[in-house]
């Protein structure tokens, strides 16, 4: 509208400032019939210059006129001629003819200036503008002004009397125009004037490239503007019709294509009325989209403001997309609105297909306040879906809204909704005093395929501050994958302020649920509290749209398939906005009885979609039933579609034990499915720090039988630098370590209810390792468990060892033995090759649940006494005969020891003698019978003995024992104290026996007590050097190694003191007695090295039927 | 235990040290254990190995005769290469840790002897430690 008044007046002053110039000769017609033109000037003082060409009666013509400056004249003319006529012998002008007119001025600020020609104006005049009566003759004048909008040039050329019969022509152009915050490009008029009874007529196109108002977000393509208009003779009323036509209209998001339309007008500056008929073939904009719409009544324009009423038309009216509410549709889908949804989104549609929406519109504008009311609204489509406002119903919107709001509205009456699928509902409002509502809205239940929402009449009422409250209650029945929700019911409260801010459900509201099955799953009647999250359950308002729900401490119990579950959560809440919903340390107990299915999560977040819910969980947890395994801290996926309830996580997994069996385990491919009461979990089971593969699992379970297996594959478990036992397994702890191994096997779990049964065969080749006992190499063998849980064995499992070091080595050994209950030992045998013989290991129980020492005996069965004797390094010593005996060793954390050994020579063509455990027996010693032979040729080292002494090492020179025993304590690693204690007769001259007493005799008896404190490794070493020099070549200690076995193997004959003590109640003839007796006496534990309690048997025996290996010390033989 | 002999194995003991330095006594500080040392609840014994001084959880009692199966497995395995007994080769090693290894305010014990805390001055070793070291 603006744009047009602003070409009017544009026109106007083109056309004017020429008018000027007329009325300015005009009003001088009597000067110019005497040469007034020059008079005048000079009168008014204007600047010009001009060429008197012709003055006569009747015609005066100038040539070359110039006003104002010469060199930049504000008007330039050919030539103008002038007609005087007379009337009564007055002159007048009768016609003005000019030719090449050149008129430049400005219009700014409301102003016309001409320059020198504003001197011809009288600014005080107040005359109303009327035409001349003059005839007026123009060709090729032209007119520049400059205005604010931009600069605009015109060409008028025309001829006829101005009051009447006046033809002429104006083009006008406006290359770049600036107003008001628009712009607008090219704009050009071609018009024609015509004037007729003083009036003048104007037709023809306006026309601009383009049209834009920033500012007001509106432009228009090729506007066109074609006019056909009266103007009153005072220039002061119009009437007649502008038809308006772009190619395109953009405004506030709207699109109008081919908008157009014609106005009609009739008034004034000061009130004008008209029709209007407006429309686009399309309309677009805020989600919405509109085929021909049309608009046509009647406006007024006044004083008192602005009215539009008419009649809206819009046709193929449709939200935007092929599917409106796809997202509604999506978002839904696989919930129990699914189709109810679906059928809502069918309905909207197909009401987007052949339809029309119309409408009484009335704009009234007044000041800055306004409204628009519609009435009369139907809507209509193919479809069958209708919505109308019927009878005298309307809504309205005026604005400024109360209270700051940019709009009040209003529906008065009822607004109604039915057909092609829509809900039937009636809404009916009614405006209250104090600016609320009051009424009703009536929603028939909705229903597709098996989903019904029912809701109750909501109820409106006007709250105290403009604000409109309404209640209902919600049922909603529908399906669910696999099952189906019935009788879901939730009281919905919500409030609309007067600004239109909605808010639902400020409140906690009970929802009940009469029964839910989803799967195999299913819930019972319940009740649960819904509250509010972030102020509401749903709200809009100036941030947009937010709220939430939750529901705290939730707890559904139900069942799946025939077993109990029960459902739990701190909070489980769903955010509007963020879609899904949120669990806070849920958990699902799914069976009966005490060890149900576990399976919980500190937070689960998931969301519905088609295929069923989803999402993911941390701190996820659980356990089945009795299997011993609890899995925690999972992160990772779940799922719950088509019946099946899965997990796919990492997760830690520990022993439901405590103190663990093994240690927490991370299985980073967790699976687990639950699914018509089964579950089927898999996982493979590492090491956290390496993730080294420990065991693959593989765990079924049924929930209804509560039957279920666990199956644990170890496929190459290897123990080395990276990975040592300790880590699988604390049990493992200050028992072994720097083990290297790899172990295989398969073990087995199965459960039936609480009754837990497992077993598993588990083996290892080749491996090596370190214990309390000493280093093991080359352990072989194969464990074969019948309480894999329990650590519990079969009988007779066997362990091969080809090296075990406790400070002695023994070689190529065999364990049998028994995993018991509470991790004891049972040790069923064993053996080692020794020395030419066997060292048999005897039945013991090992307690390796406590820090308690633990026994191993050995049976000593056939050692070659000579090497036996010979390794001990008596380097005149040689010795023959085989020692049978028996080795009670005690292990722990210090290592081993032995506590009591006794080794006994066997006497020709006796059995070997198996020395029973526990209990020193009386050795039988035959003095018919011959053991072996003992010769002693070296240097005495202490020449101090006294006679018996000498005597006794001049016996030792050549001996045929009969009986031999060696007692032997102390450490394996260490020193060992071993008395030896023999009797036999000297088969050689006694060279030092006093003369007369036995000098000359051979076959005398003799007992020898002899102790020697020496490191029994050394020994051993000693011993291995006799039969493989290069050893002692390789020894990097050399010869001080040799001084040091040579010291400490010293002999120290104590049989001087043995003697004495005996002789007060014994006979040396007693020798020959059927047993050999012996006495303890000179026989100590080693001193100064520190290690006494090492070597002191002080604990007393506990398995069984130990006996305290203190006992020995009554001695071996009987009185 | 002569003496003499502890003399010749001090040389290996002090390669002994140097190399169980980085091997399980670096393993044994760390921990439980080191925290249990620190406290006093477990010590160096002369005999080479660790002793439990105090009351300890079974778990550090677990852990100190892990290091004390890889000591003796060290031992074992060095005294076997000297053809001296692991005793010898645990209490030379044990010298060692006692003169420079045990820290101001940890628990020792010599022998049967009681436990004591290590004070500002060096502790005072059995005199087989001074042919050893």
């Amino acid at each position: 509208m603006d744009v047009r008044r602003a070409w009017l007046r544009w026109l106007g002053v083109g056309t004017g400032s020429l008018a000027l110039v007329l009325i300015a000769l005009w009003t001088q017609r009597a000067p110019i019939a005497e040469n007034f033109i020059g008079r005048e000037m000079n009168r008014r003082g204007v600047q010009a210059s001009y060429d008197l060409k012709e003055v006569g009666l009747r015609t005066q013509r100038i040539e070359n006129i110039v006003l104002g400056d010469p060199a930049n004249p504000d008007l330039t003319a050919r030539w103008v001629e002038v007609d005087i006529a007379f009337t009564s012998l007055s002159p007048h002008v009768a016609a003005v003819r000019a030719g090449g007119v050149r008129l430049r001025g400005s219009y700014r600020d409301s102003v016309l200036r001409l320059g020198e020609l504003d001197k011809f104006r009288d600014p005080a005049s107040t005359t109303p503008f009327s035409v001349p009566d003059i005839v007026l003759g123009l060709s090729d004048a032209r007119v520049r002004l400059d205005t604010d909008a931009g600069p605009i040039g015109m060409q008028v050329d025309g001829k006829g009397n101005l009051t009447s019969g006046f033809r002429g022509k104006i083009t006008a152009a406006m290359p770049r125009a600036r107003f008001a915050g628009c712009g607008m490009t090219e704009a050009t008029a071609n018009l024609n004037l015509a004037m007729r009874g003083g009036r003048p007529h104007l037709t023809g196109p306006a026309r601009a490239a383009a049209l834009g108002c920033p500012d007001a977000d509106t432009a228009i393509a090729k506007p066109v503007a074609d006019m056909d208009i009266w103007f009153g003779k005072a220039l002061d009323s119009w009437a007649g019709h502008v038809t308006l036509s772009g190619e395109a209209l953009r405004s506030s998001g709207l699109v109008l294509a081919q908008p157009g339309g014609r106005i009609d007008f009739d008034g004034s500056a000061k009130a004008m009325a008209g029709r209007a008929r407006i429309g686009a073939d399309q309309l677009s904009g805020v989600g919405a989209l509109a085929g021909r719409t049309e608009f046509s009544g009647g406006w007024q324009i006044g004083d008192d403001g602005a009215r539009v009423q008419g009649r809206l038309s819009a046709r193929q009216l449709r939200l935007a997309g092929r599917d409106p509410l796809a997202r509604l549709r999506q978002s839904t889908s696989g919930t129990p609105v699914g189709p109810l949804t679906n059928r809502l989104a069918d309905a909207v549609r197909r009401a987007g297909d052949a339809n029309v929406l119309q409408s009484t519109v009335a704009f009234a504008q007044r000041g800055q306040g306004g409204s628009v009311v519609l009435s009369g609204v139907r809507f209509e489509a193919r479809s069958g879906a209708r919505a109308a406002i019927p009878g005298d119903g309307r809504i309205t919107v005026a604005w400024p809204g109360k209270a700051g709001a940019a709009v009040d509205w209003a529906l008065e009456g009822a607004l109604t909704t039915e057909g092609g699928g829509l809900p039937k509902a009636a809404l009916r409002l009614a405006r209250r005093p104090g600016g609320g509502f009051g009424g009703q809205l009536f929603v028939d239940s909705y229903a597709a395929q098996d989903a019904r929402l029912s809701i109750e009449p909501v109820r409106f009422s006007a709250g105290p501050h403009g604000d409109t409250r309404f209640a209902t209650t919600l049922r909603l029945d529908g399906p669910l994958p696999d099952g189906r929700l019935r009788g879901l019911t939730v009281p919905v409260e919500g409030q609309v302020t007067a600004g239109g801010s909605v808010a639902i459900n400020r409140r906690c509201m009970p929802l009940s649920l009469t029964e839910a099955k989803y799967g195999s799953f299913a819930i019972g009647r319940t009740r649960q509290i819904l509250c509010p999250v972030d102020g509401a359950l749903f709200a809009t308002g100036p941030g947009g749209i937010r709220g939430g729900a939750e529901i705290r401490q939730l707890a559904l119990t139900g069942s799946s398939g025939d077993n109990p579950m029960r459902l739990s959560a701190d909070r489980a809440r769903v955010l509007l906005g963020q879609g899904g919903f949120a669990l806070s340390r849920a958990q699902l107990l799914i069976g009966a009885g005490e060890s149900p299915v576990r399976l919980s999560a500190e937070a689960l977040e998931g969301r519905s979609s088609a295929k069923g819910l989803g999402g993911t969980l941390s701190g996820a947890g659980g356990k089945i039933g009795t299997v011993p395994l609890i899995v925690e801290d999972g992160t990772g996926d779940w799922s719950f579609a088509g019946g099946a309830l899965k997990l796919a996580a990492k997760v830690m997994v520990r022993d439901a034990q405590s103190p663990g069996r093994f240690q927490p385990l991370t299985v980073p491919d967790f699976q687990l499915a639950l699914k018509d009461g089964r579950i089927a979990a898999t996982g493979s089971m590492r090491v956290p720090r390496n993730d080294a593969l420990v065991a693959r699992a593989d765990i079924t379970h049924d929930l209804s039988s509560g039957r279920g297996k666990a199956d644990l594959d170890v496929p190459g478990l290897v123990f080395g630098p990276e990975l040592q036992p300790e880590e699988v397994t604390r049990l493992a702890l200050g028992v072994i370590a720097n083990v290297k191994a790899t172990v295989t096997g398969q073990g087995h779990i199965r459960w039936i209810g609480s009754d837990v049964s497992s077993d598993g065969i588990f083996r290892t080749d080749n491996a090596s390792l370190a214990a309390a006992f000493g280093p093991v190499e080359g352990l072989s063998g194969e464990l074969r468990f019948v309480d894999l849980l329990g650590l519990v064995s079969a009988p007779g499992q066997e362990l091969r060892m080809a090296s075990v070091n406790p400070g002695v080595e023994a070689r190529d050994g065999v364990v049998r033995y028994r995993l018991e209950a509470g991790q004891h030992v049972r040790i069923e045998g064993g053996g080692w090759p020794f020395s030419g013989g066997r060292l048999e290991l005897l039945p013991t129980t090992m307690d390796f649940g406590a820090d308690v020492d633990r026994y191993l005996t050995f049976r000593v069965i056939g050692l070659d006494a000579g090497a036996f004797i010979q390794a001990m390094d008596f380097k005149d010593i040689s010795a023959t005969g085989t020692f049978d005996g028996i080795m009670p060793l005690i292990f722990n954390a210090e290592g081993g020891r032995v506590a009591g050994g006794v080794l006994v020579a066997r006497q020709q063509g006796m059995p070997p003698l198996i020395m029973p455990e526990g209990v020193l027996p009386s050795i039988p010693c035959d003095p018919n019978l011959q053991s072996g032979t003992l010769s002693y040729v070296g240097a005495v080292s202490n020449q101090q003995l006294g006679v018996m002494g000498r005597m006794a090492f001049d016996a030792l020179k050549n001996l045929q024992y009969k009986c031999l025993t060696i007692l032997m304590d102390g450490a394996l690693d260490g020193e060992m104290v071993t008395n030896v204690v023999f009797n036999g007769v000297n088969r050689g001259q006694l060279g030092s026996a006093p003369a007369g007493l036995a000098g000359n005799f051979t076959g005398l008896p003799f007992i020898f007590n002899v102790r020697i404190a020496a490191p029994f490794r050394g020994l051993l070493g000693t011993a291995k050097s006799f039969i493989d020099p290069t050893t002692l070549i390789q020894n990097s200690i050399g010869d001080q190694m040799q001084d040091k076995i040579r010291e400490g193997i010293a002999v120290q004959p104590v049989e001087s003191d043995i003697v004495q003590k005996r002789s007060g109640n014994e006979k040396r003839n007693d020798l020959g007695n059927r047993f050999c007796r012996a006495g303890f006496g000179g026989m100590h534990p080693s001193q100064g090295t520190g290690q006494a309690d090492r070597n002191q048997p002080e604990r007393q025996g506990s398995a069984g039927s130990r006996r305290p290996p203190t006992a020995r010390r009554s001695g071996p033989y009987p009185e | 235990m002569t003496r003499k002999f502890l003399m010749i194995v001090g040389g290996a003991a002090i390669a002994l040290a140097t190399g169980l330095a980085v091997t399980a006594p670096a393993r044994a500080q760390s921990g439980a254990v080191a925290t249990a040392m620190a406290q006093g609840s477990v010590g160096e014994q002369a005999d080479g190995y660790l002793g439990i001084a105090g009351t300890v959880s079974a778990a550090v009692r677990a852990e100190v005769e892990s290091v004390n199966i890889k000591r003796r497995a060290a031992y074992t395995d060095l005294a076997g290469k000297r053809g001296v007994t692991v005793q010898d080769v645990a209490a030379a090693t044990g010298c060692q840790t006692l003169s420079g290894r045990v820290k101001t305010g940890q628990v020792y014990r010599i022998g049967a002897g009681p436990w004591q805390t290590k004070g500002a001055a060096p502790i005072a070793l059995p005199s087989y430690c001074a042919t050893a070291g």
